[in-house]
């Protein structure tokens, strides 16, 4: 695994449990942007307004609101 | 029909709707993920020709009792359609007669890709072959050949699904083999996997419409940022981006007020699209080098989720057939 990728995936995990679990939030993963990994967060339209810090353990957070998935 | 039929269907439908006892199907209140279903009337065949309209949230909706009656009094006459969570304007795919991709047809021998179900549920997809001490099994999500948990082992699987026309027993292609037990979190799967009898079993092991499955299975972390594609049920040959790996905690809806919890998903977008839709669920997703890197599972009308491929084939000590 890129080294780089583990830094932001252990911040992702942090992030995660830092959160636990909230009727807003709909996952935290790994997302890449311009080219550099990043902290993904989706969330409900009816999250808070500043739940998502921009940044955590200095890596950039990217953020997205959307419906909760259901089976398919 | 005529407009005046189809509207004392409508009525019918509610009534028999409003009058059902949800208690019984295990359901205690309606409340946000309850799923709600709508009737209403639908263009036919001609000007003069109308459909009854139903429109469910989720395909579980289409499996409650009341919806069944009156879709099986009206067979070919309903147009139905699921329409996931609708907030504003979006793309509504239909789940059952409305649109025509090939891959709801009765198919044999067996191909991955084509419509396929425990013999409860409605319809999804027969995501691809896989090898094991059983021999060669197709393996799709649990809530599609093991119906969310609730399956017996050597239970009935049909192919195409029911909602796509299969029958108990004319279309029984193979048996329940093994699920993974899905909790309320912590899951990193919704797979199963079945057998397939020796008369259905594959002659032609590649994806249709994308060729011979490649060997090498891709990492999350190697896959960000690539494009992906599948063949499912619904919307047929699709392409789109991964956006996110390795996703946590996320909570995917299964009807009647279920919700469980995932990590390690794969998260694929198209811009302005859907990559799949209700129905699709059990497709294999590849890499544009056809290498294995998920199955499908989930959706909303902004995302597609895949379980990664490589837990699924340790947890039921299988392999590809390529």
């Amino acid at each position: 695994m890129d080294a780089q990728f583990k830094i932001v995936d252990d911040a992702a995990q942090a992030l995660n449990s830092f959160f636990g679990i909230k009727d807003w939030l709909l996952g935290v993963g790994v997302g890449k942007k311009n080219g550099v990994f990043c902290i993904e967060v989706r969330v409900t339209p009816t999250a808070p307004a500043n739940a998502v810090p921009d940044t955590y353990n200095g890596v950039s957070v990217n953020v997205m609101k959307q419906d909760m998935a259901v089976a398919q | 029909m005529r407009f005046d039929s189809v509207t004392n269907l409508v009525e019918e439908a509610l009534a028999e709707f409003a009058n059902w006892s949800f208690s019984s199907y295990g359901v205690q209140k309606l409340n946000r993920t309850t799923p709600m279903v709508a009737f209403g009337v639908a263009p036919g065949s001609d000007a003069n020709s109308f459909k009854l309209a139903v429109r469910s949230r989720t395909p579980f909706g289409l499996d409650l009792p009341p919806v069944q009656n009156i879709v099986s009094q009206v067979k070919s006459e309903a147009d139905i359609l699921v329409t996931g969570n609708i907030r504003g304007p979006r793309r509504v795919v239909g789940l059952g007669t409305a649109d025509k991709s090939e891959m709801k047809e009765r198919m044999r021998p067996l191909r991955a890709g084509y419509s396929v179900g425990h013999h409860r549920i409605t319809a999804g997809t027969l995501g691809v072959f896989v090898k094991g001490k059983e021999g060669i099994m197709m393996l799709s999500n649990n809530h599609v050949l093991a119906n969310s948990n609730t399956a017996k082992v050597g239970d009935a699987i049909l192919q195409p699904g029911r909602y796509d026309g299969g029958a108990d027993p004319k279309d029984i292609v193979g048996k329940l083999v093994a699920f993974k037990e899905m909790k309320e979190n912590g899951n990193i799967m919704d797979a199963a996997i079945a057998s397939i009898d020796k008369a259905y079993l594959p002659k032609d092991l590649s994806l249709p419409k994308i060729g011979k499955i490649g060997k090498k299975i891709i990492s999350p972390s190697d896959i960000l940022g690539k494009q992906v594609q599948k063949i499912g049920r619904t919307t047929d040959y699709t392409k789109g981006t991964v956006t996110a790996v390795n996703l946590r905690n996320v909570a995917v809806g299964y009807g009647e007020g279920k919700v469980f919890r995932f990590d390690q998903l794969i998260e694929v977008r198209i811009p302005g699209g859907s990559f799949s839709a209700g129905g699709d669920s059990g497709s294999f997703v590849v890499d544009m080098d056809r290498n294995p890197v998920g199955l499908l599972f989930a959706g909303s009308a902004q995302n597609t989720l895949l379980c990664a491929i490589e837990p699924i084939l340790k947890e039921f000590k299988v392999e590809i057939c390529a």
